[in-house]
């Protein structure tokens, strides 16, 4: 009988094993396809949160991917989920696969001048999986839009929504805000709520009846205990007419917010809304503070002026072909002129700035204005890097293959194949770039 | 297996503590941020109906703020009659009704800064007419009328009608629009009413558009 292996032994094995690949491999594609079909109700970045940035997978809408599918056309299942409790999410299969191919791809795999291509090919995945970590955790991105003359050093984010509580002070001073990041708030459905402190806010802050997509209506009955200054939240559908889910950005949540002064108790109930016209004002004493329900601002470590933009159009069309913008860069007292055009981004102190959208300023006074993409990715080159390592490691690996076959010099081979692929992917890029 | 009663009991006193602590939660506020010098001056105690777009008409409470009407000066078509203005809500600088028996109405109103954006203002607009929004190339071939020395966005849609806080749709109705929108401001003419009726007054429409324009008096005087 042959000896039992030791615990560890079995544990590296297990873990480093083709079986626990394959496995992870099998439901990453079927995340990949359920999470596409879930994309049609349910949006991108719900989708993409459920699926790929999870932990672990809280439930698969089925009666979702059976309307995606179009299936409902033959057999309306209507709306069926299927909880799941201990079902690992997509970022727990990607930590999963990274020990995995770790161990099995580059520690256990006999190494060997064979597989020398194979170990590179794993190294550069596994580098293509922290690429993916490290933009989850730490990229920021959003957008920025300046009319001509104006100047600018922050971009609102996308996606991540926040309170903010501005104290308001005298022309000239420094403006300072409080944030409250949207993931201590978007819980506090009817009936839940949270109060938010600072020992230098002179109230307390409750957050309570937060929507993801409302509006304020007026209470017409005035009878409505949820009123507040005449209005209340109505909740609105996440989904348009053709049931699509409604882009994130066309979603406005609202949320209840009330104020108890820390002295005298007394309490002033207000709705925020991310849509509203203007924040919501509180005085204590003779202070006011203005409350707003945003997207989150990031500071840029420069500011950008946008000194002119234009459109080229297709001949004979309106069509649009090109949009392009010319910006100063304003940085500590100096001045640096740039070019932004669509595919040809700016970049600078570890941060892009993609040209995304322009309007001639006809419907807003005449005055053009640009929109920009802002992405700060401190592995914003990694997947490339990686496709390149992948590639050459493949390239590698079946050159070997192919001159053993054909009795060649396997190393001068695939010496050889490398320098032409390097020399040749070094001349596209030159002639692109 | 059925569970136990005490199993039962501890399950009931979870859920009653818990939904106890549902409002009782306390958390300290752990970040901040420098606004921009370049930001914009924060707009300060603007009340609930000009936060919230809420044009439609209302009895104005003590302590309003002063009427912008001065800003403008106008001509009411004729067959038109003006409301004055103590009937009109703070939103609503000029609010005219009109038609055989003043089912029309038309009004203009006054936002600070861009509104929300033009396409947040036409896609509100359309759903009160009950069609789905469109999409930012749509809004961008809407049709332009010259307002204000400037280009603003004209707006025609027919639909069954249901304003701010309305519960029943007004069936067979036409909508007209001009937003005119700059950083400062938007201003908006908005006209709807039974679509015969509309039709009929539609060149009075353009006329009292055409007729707006800014009080070079009243803003001397300031």
């Amino acid at each position: 009988m042959a000896p039992t292996a030791s615990i560890p032994a079995r544990i590296f094995r297990t873990l480093s094993s083709f079986g626990l690949a394959t496995i992870t491999l099998s439901l990453l594609l079927i995340y990949t396809f359920l999470g596409t079909l879930e994309q049609a109700e349910y949006g991108l970045v719900a989708s993409q949160e459920r699926y790929f940035e999870s932990v672990f997978l809280d439930r698969i809408d089925i009666g979702a991917c059976w309307r995606a599918l179009a299936l409902d056309a033959y057999w309306d299942i209507g709306n069926i989920q299927l909880p799941l409790y201990i079902v690992p999410g997509g970022y727990t299969l990607m930590a999963i696969l990274f020990v995995n191919m770790s161990l099995g791809g580059l520690i256990r795999i006999r190494k060997s001048p064979k597989t020398i291509g194979v170990v590179i090919s794993h190294f550069a995945i596994l580098f293509m999986i922290a690429a993916g970590a490290v933009s989850y955790h730490f990229a920021k991105e959003g957008n920025l839009t300046l009319a001509e003359g104006e100047t600018s050093d922050e971009f609102r984010s996308f996606h991540d929504r926040v309170i903010e509580i501005e104290p308001v002070v005298a022309d000239g001073k420094q403006r300072n805000a409080l944030v409250i990041d949207d993931s201590l708030f978007q819980d506090l459905s009817q009936g839940k709520g949270r109060t938010f402190t600072h020992p230098d806010l002179p109230f307390d802050l409750l957050i309570t009846n937060f929507k993801r997509n409302a509006e304020p209506r007026r209470d017409t009955s005035g009878e409505r205990r949820d009123a507040v200054d005449g209005y209340f939240i109505q909740e609105m559908s996440t989904l348009d007419e053709a049931g699509q889910a409604l882009p994130d950005e066309q979603l406005a949540s609202a949320c209840m917010a009330i104020v108890k002064d820390k002295k005298t108790g007394e309490e002033q109930k207000g709705l925020l809304w991310e849509f509203a016209a203007a924040p919501w004002t509180v005085t204590i004493g003779d202070q006011k503070f203005l409350l707003t329900l945003a997207h989150r601002t990031y500071k840029l470590p420069f500011a950008i002026r946008l000194d002119e933009t234009t459109q080229e159009k297709h001949p004979g069309t309106d069509r649009a072909r090109k949009f392009t913008s010319k910006v100063t860069k304003l940085s500590n007292g100096r001045e640096e002129k740039k070019v932004v055009t669509m595919n040809e981004p700016v970049r600078s102190e570890g941060y892009a700035v993609f040209q995304q959208t322009f309007d001639s300023g006809e419907k807003r006074g005449g005055i053009p204005q640009s929109g920009f993409q802002i992405v700060e990715n401190p592995s914003d080159h990694w997947p490339l890097i990686s496709c390149i390592i992948v590639a050459i490691g493949l390239l590698i690996h079946f050159t070997m293959m192919l001159a053993r076959s054909m009795k060649w010099n396997e190393w001068i081979a695939a010496a050889a194949a490398v320098v032409v692929f390097v020399g040749g992917f070094g001349i596209a890029m030159w002639k692109l770039l | 297996m059925k569970p136990s009663p005490l199993c039962a009991m501890v399950a009931l006193c979870t859920t009653v503590f818990t939904s106890c602590d549902r409002l009782q939660e306390r958390m300290e506020i752990t970040e901040t941020r420098e606004v921009s010098e370049f930001a914009r001056s924060p707009a300060v105690d603007i009340p609930s109906s000009t936060r919230f777009y809420d044009d439609t008409p209302a009895q104005p409470a003590a302590g309003q703020p002063p009427s912008l009407r001065g800003l403008l000066v106008w001509e009411v078509p004729q067959g038109w009659t003006e409301l004055p203005e103590d009937a009109s809500s703070s939103m609503r600088m000029i609010d005219i009704r009109f038609g055989p028996n003043n089912e029309g109405e038309c009004y203009v109103s006054l936002m600070p800064g861009s509104a929300g954006g033009l396409n947040a203002n036409v896609n509100r607009w359309r759903s009160q007419m009950g069609l789905p929004p469109l999409d930012e190339a749509g809004i961008a071939a809407l049709p332009k009328k010259p307002f204000f020395n400037r280009d603003a966005t004209y707006i025609e849609m027919d639909g069954d009608f249901s304003g701010f806080g309305a519960t029943d749709a007004k069936k067979d109705y036409r909508m007209l629009g001009l937003i005119h929108s700059a950083d400062e401001a938007t201003i908006f003419v908005k006209l709807t009413g039974p679509r015969t009726v509309v039709e009929e007054n539609t060149p009075q429409f353009e006329a009292f558009c055409q007729s707006i324009s800014p009080n070079s008096a009243f803003l001397n005087q300031q």
